[in-house]
């Protein structure tokens, strides 16, 4: 991999079909060395958004660069840039080897890379198979090797997790991250944050084309922390020495129960303790990211209440 | 375009089977066309024979018709694949712009269609020495029906790549191609001589490559064009049609 960082930038990125407006002004930056998850439901503008920023489909408006430079403009855009897009980008006879061979070629690496990309991804076992023999997880490592053939420093997935087994999970995980230590830029999509919450630094949420949230993945489990709800012999008191000792986020709920957010149980009891505040029960009540995200997105396709049966 | 563009395109096609089976038909069609009439030449040039490369070259022609039109398919299919299993999208991403990749995959598709007529042209041509002996004969005027052959093979190449770009299916295109090639064309060209324009069919790709493969046999014929306007006629159709697939693949989104 080369060494330096490439950002990654949308400015204004706009596109239209039709009358449709399936991204509307959208900027936001990825910065080297990281992996920024890019999220949005189903019908979001994620992969018209990635094929703007690729040179593949032409905005309406605004523009993407990576480095400062439009991808169009890139003399080898393949030794920068490594997509996956689609993981039926692949002639269906055509063998494993024989896809990598054809894009060797295209960018400019000796053939031996071919096999090299195949062994990173795992599947140099099948080199000489047909990838119309291969399952949906083994077309996106092919595709995934089909990326990473020109060496590049930036990777751009789209959903690369579907039809990954957990096992695939797990080592694309390893993967991106063992790429971006290394100093390269990864920008990942996906409509399930649980999916890539382990995986990503920082998060570019969209919903309907437009943005809905941008920041490091830190900042949106500490806008959306955790609390403790406490049933204690005096909340009021509990509360003021919670304050005493720099806990202030601390409310009263009307079961009586005190809510405190930012801390733990164990830090809770001794300070009760101190305060010779009685503590009966203390419940740890997690916020489940996912339901932020899902709260944060409008989903553009929804269905009815789940379950069946129902309209009999 | 660079050499590895070159090389990729090549790749995509020996990577696959259909470009030599595609080669199939027309080379038996070829072979079994020139033995035969080189083979009973002999007899039926006693009757008449207006062809000035002599009967014993007709089948000659028949091979020229069937190399023709499958080079045509060969480039709708192509160009069409990339369409049908979205290759399109890593081949865009793995060069610098648009532009070299289609000048590769047409300059590619032409080559391999180049060698169809040439292997073609070569069993034909040993079909007709070993059956027609003495009747055939070998003058300057078969050897230009062997050049302008290989002329008319490479432009139904491309415009057959054409309309796989413009199409966005191989099969859609191939369909396309031969329903004009085998029946389309001349069908059209009846009902514009029944509303009294006989001349308009003339102008048309299929009448004009067939007026082309003559080289100049068929300049007194009324239904086609002469030699050097044919030739210039099927040029422009090759680049209408090429011309518009590379326009709409250039500018189109890749989604």
């Amino acid at each position: 991999m080369k060494s330096g960082g490439v950002y990654l930038e949308a400015r204004g990125l706009t596109k239209h079909f039709g009358s449709a407006v399936a991204v509307n002004n959208l900027t936001f930056a990825v910065p080297p060395g990281s992996i920024t998850g890019f999220l949005g439901p189903n019908g979001a503008g994620k992969t018209t958004t990635l094929r703007m920023m690729l040179g593949l489909v032409k905005p309406t408006s605004g523009a993407a660069t990576l480095g400062g430079v439009p991808f169009t403009q890139i003399a080898q855009p393949a030794r920068s840039v490594g997509a996956v897009l689609d993981s039926l980008s692949l002639h269906p006879k055509r063998s494993a080897i024989g896809h990598l061979q054809v894009f060797s070629a295209a960018i400019g690496v000796p053939d031996s890379r071919a096999q090299q990309a195949l062994s990173l991804v795992g599947l140099q076992q099948v080199a000489n198979h047909k990838a119309g023999t291969f399952s949906l997880g083994m077309r996106q490592r092919l595709a995934l090797a089909t990326a990473l053939l020109g060496e590049p420093s930036v990777l751009v997935l789209d959903e690369p997790a579907n039809g990954l087994d957990p096992e695939g999970i797990a080592w694309l995980r390893d993967f991106l991250r063992s790429f971006a230590h290394n100093g390269g830029t990864v920008l990942i999509s996906s409509h399930i944050l649980r999916e890539i919450e382990q995986t990503v630094d920082n998060l570019v949420i969209i919903s309907r084309g437009t943005l809905a949230y941008q920041g490091t993945m830190d900042d949106l489990r500490h806008a959306h922390r955790g609390r403790v709800l406490v049933t204690s012999s005096d909340p009021a008191a509990l509360a003021m020495a919670l304050a005493a000792n720099g806990f202030t986020d601390a409310q009263v709920h009307v079961d009586g129960r005190l809510a405190v957010a930012g801390t733990r149980p164990d830090e809770i009891a001794a300070v009760a303790n101190s305060a010779g505040v009685a503590i009966f029960g203390m419940v740890a009540e997690q916020i489940d990211l996912e339901q932020v995200f899902l709260a944060m997105t409008s989903a553009q396709y929804v269905a009815g209440n789940p379950g069946y049966g129902g309209q009999r | 375009m660079t050499l590895g563009l070159l090389t990729s395109e090549v790749r995509k096609v020996t990577t696959l089977k259909f470009w030599w089976a595609l080669l199939i038909a027309p080379l038996a069609v070829g072979l079994f066309a020139s033995a035969i009439y080189a083979a009973v030449s002999n007899s039926v040039d006693e009757v008449d024979s207006s062809l000035s490369t002599g009967f014993a070259s007709v089948g000659l022609y028949f091979a020229l018709a069937w190399v023709i039109l499958f080079a045509g398919i060969f480039g709708a299919i192509n160009a069409g694949t990339e369409y049908r299993h979205k290759t399109l999208t890593p081949t865009f991403l793995s060069a610098s712009g648009r532009d070299g990749v289609l000048a590769a995959k047409l300059i590619v598709t032409v080559g391999f269609a180049l060698g169809y007529g040439i292997v073609v042209e070569v069993t034909s041509f040993a079909a007709m020495v070993i059956f027609g002996g003495g009747n055939l004969e070998i003058t300057g005027e078969l050897f230009g029906v062997f050049l302008v052959g290989l002329y008319a093979v490479a432009c139904w190449s491309l415009i057959g790549a054409g309309l796989g770009m413009l199409f966005k299916s191989p099969v859609g295109a191939a369909l396309a191609l031969v329903a004009w090639y085998v029946a389309g064309e001349f069908t059209v060209a009846l009902i514009a001589t029944g509303f009294g324009s006989d001349a308009f069919g003339s102008w048309l790709p299929v009448f004009a490559t067939i007026a082309t493969v003559a080289a100049g046999q068929l300049d007194d014929a009324g239904s086609f064009r002469p030699f050097g306007v044919a030739f210039v006629v099927l040029t422009l159709w090759t680049m209408a049609f090429a011309g518009s697939g590379w326009l709409a693949t250039r500018e189109r989104d890749i989604t």
